[in-house]
């Protein structure tokens, strides 16, 4: 019975891997397809035989080089600062008491519920007055702060007994030195899961880039990606899946090592 | 090495929000929107010896911890001054006023390990690397840590995880020391091991402790004085043995010693003072100065009141007896054992193990003028 049993969800499990699996590897077969076996009825799971130069091509198709570069500053120069803002603004979030504090923490709550197609008129026309249009700055001045990361880090923050603060005052630490050397390596788990968030909404974004941008200058790999669809000589399928290829990769190397991190935030259960 | 001053020292706490629950406010709209002061320090006046062991006792939230975090510097002193040494410290910030802490939860740093926990401090300070090393290896002697400095404390017991916590205050060289219940997280026998520790620490570093604990046996057994507090207030200071025999109030005669004294009203046992005590409301003795005798035996103490054994509680060494008399239910520490339930008893006092109180629980000193003995 309990064998059925254990049969039956690894069954259930492996259609729930495959369910979701199925796109991705699609995604990854296409990608070393020639044009025409993308479009052959029935389509076929393993290609007959592999494209390795689809990469090659995808990656002569436009300014990939530049496209790579623009996403790699655009989302390391986002992770940096949120670091640098989110990290006090959690803390003092967590730790002080002071005067708007209720107000600022609603705000900033609020923010994460507005959705940014409700708000990127209003941005554009602001970064557009600092003449910050079509840069990479422009891409990254908006998401320089997070909500979602402020409110995550507070909430651990929270859980840091009291008398280890105390005991650092005593001990003369600065309020600096707290943060850095007593709770952000406490909050490891919540840090690294929020960094891996933000890198992934911003290494995928395309949304801001393509109404931020105009130029090649300052565009990114998955607006560039894009593109390929919409030249005009038609759509070769095989390439724009070998372009998303390029583009997931990153992602997929940095959870590869981040993925022990991300659980432990999930299953924190304070510290000991 | 500091003694400490605290002078008419007021605490009260800004009650905004939160502790206050919400719908109270929908009741009493006029009450100044959800602020309530609570006052958990009154007034306080004490004298910290330079040097001495002084023990903090007193009921659960009675304001023993808030006392030490004010003169640590961990919480804002709302009225009057605390002075260590010959500096004014109400300003000064917790870093520079030259005291470390033991925390009941230990409160070490759980991402750092022992060695890295203990030089924290030194670190702070900036004492170079050499020195801090040969500082650590010393105070890790001394508590007997050596073989764990490159451990994290998650992997250590409760005894091991104290002695870093000992050892990261002992290696500030700090002017004063200020435990809050140190030892209540342990079992108890090694509660028992480090009280004896603490009190070797205490005689070799000669340095001033102030020491928290609701634990009465830890108050009488280390201190060189005890404070003991009640509701914000100092209620007796004093030597071990002067607030044992010597309690000034109810509350303090009360609170020392395991059954806690019998304090019952004065009843006809106001006949027995001189007319001019006839303001004393109680009388009480302490449990192992009641002796418990056969009806049939012929004795002549001074006192002596027909009571019925109600419960017998055997501990080993002693025996408690509950009784009832005609001036109530009390205990009665002895170590006869062979007494029943129910058994008819006389309970046998003399006048001088007897304390008097007045109708404000505060104690007569009628001891010497009570009128000679009669049977009662
Ligand atoms: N931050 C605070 N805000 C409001 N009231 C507080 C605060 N901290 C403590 N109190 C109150 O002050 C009083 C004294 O607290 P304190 O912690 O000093 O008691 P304590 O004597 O140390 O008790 P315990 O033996 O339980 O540790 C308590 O009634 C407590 O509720
Ligand atoms: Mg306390």
């Amino acid at each position: 019975m309990s064998n059925l049993k254990k049969i039956l969800t690894r069954i259930g499990l492996v259609a729930v891997i495959i369910f979701f699996a199925f796109p991705f590897v699609w995604l990854v077969s296409s990608s070393v397809k020639t044009v025409a076996e993308t479009l052959s009825i029935p389509p076929t799971l393993v290609p007959e035989n592999f494209q390795w130069n689809n990469f090659v091509s995808a990656w002569n198709s436009g300014p990939f080089l530049q496209f790579l570069i623009n996403s790699i500053l655009v989302t390391f120069g986002v992770l940096v600062l949120q670091v640098i803002t989110v990290v006090p603004a959690a803390y003092a979030f967590a730790r002080y008491e002071f005067t708007g504090k209720k107000i600022l923490w609603a705000i900033t709550l609020i923010t994460l519920m507005i959705p940014l197609q409700l708000i990127f008129l209003p941005v554009f026309l602001q970064l557009s007055s600092w003449g910050i249009l079509d840069s990479l700055w422009g891409l990254i001045l908006p998401f320089a702060s997070g909500a979602f990361g402020i409110f995550m880090l507070r909430q651990t923050f929270m859980q840091v007994p009291n008398e280890i603060l105390d005991a650092a005052r005593l001990d003369k630490a600065s309020e600096l030195k707290i943060v850095w050397k007593i709770m952000m390596p406490l909050s490891k788990p919540t840090i690294i899961t929020m960094l891996l968030f933000t890198f992934i909404s911003r290494w995928n974004d395309y949304f801001w880039p393509l109404v931020m941008t105009t130029t090649e200058n300052a565009r990114t790999l998955p607006v560039g990606v894009a593109m390929l669809r919409t030249s005009e000589t038609g759509v070769d399928w095989n390439i724009v899946m070998a372009a998303n290829v390029i583009l997931v990769i990153p992602i997929l190397i940095v959870y590869f090592f981040a993925q022990k991190r991300i659980i432990q935030a999930f299953t924190y259960t304070g510290v000991k | 090495m500091a003694g400490i001053k605290i002078k008419n020292v007021s605490k009260t706490y800004q009650n905004t929000n939160e502790r206050v629950p919400k719908r109270i406010h929908i009741f009493k709209k006029k009450i100044k929107e959800n602020t309530r002061n609570v006052q958990v320090i009154d007034k306080i006046n004490l004298d910290i010896k330079d040097g001495s062991f002084t023990v903090l006792v007193g009921p659960s939230g009675c304001g023993k911890s808030t006392m030490l975090r004010m003169i640590a510097g961990l919480e804002d002193i709302t009225e009057g001054e605390v002075w260590v040494g010959d500096k004014l410290v109400n300003h000064m910030s917790p870093g520079d006023r030259n005291i470390s802490m033991v925390f009941q939860n230990y409160a070490l740093y759980p991402t750092m390990t022992v060695r890295q926990n203990i030089e924290f401090s030194l670190e702070n300070i900036k004492v170079p690397k050499v020195e801090r090393d040969r500082m650590v290896k010393d105070v890790a002697e001394t508590v007997g840590l050596m073989e764990y400095l490159d451990t994290k404390p998650g992997k250590l017991s409760g005894g091991q995880r104290q002695r870093v916590a000992l050892a990261r205050a002992i290696v500030k060289r700090p002017d004063v020391y200020i435990f809050d219940e140190p030892l209540s997280n342990l079992d108890a026998k090694l509660r028992a091991e480090m009280r004896t520790e603490l009190i070797q620490m205490h005689e070799k570093l000669k340095t001033t402790f102030i020491y928290v604990t609701h634990d009465q046996v830890e108050a009488m057994s280390m201190a060189d004085e005890i404070v003991l507090m009640n509701r914000g207030e100092i209620m007796q200071i004093g030597s071990p043995v002067d607030i044992y025999n010597d309690p000034k109030n109810i509350f303090v005669a009360q609170f020392m010693g395991t059954p806690s004294m019998n304090v019952m009203p004065i009843g006809e046992l106001i006949n027995r003072l001189e007319p001019h005590f006839q303001h004393v409301s109680y009388f009480g003795f302490r449990p192992e100065k009641g002796i418990l005798l056969g009806r049939s035996i012929l004795h002549s103490y001074e006192i002596e009141i027909a009571s019925k054994i109600l419960t017998r509680e055997i501990l080993g060494a002693e025996t408690i007896y509950k009784i009832e008399n005609k001036y109530g239910v009390q205990n009665i520490k002895t170590t006869e054992t062979h007494y029943s339930l129910g058994e008819e008893v006389n309970l046998c006092l003399s006048l001088d193990s007897l304390y008097y109180f007045d109708h404000d629980e505060q104690r007569v000193y009628a001891d010497k003028t009570v009128l000679e003995a009669g049977i009662s």
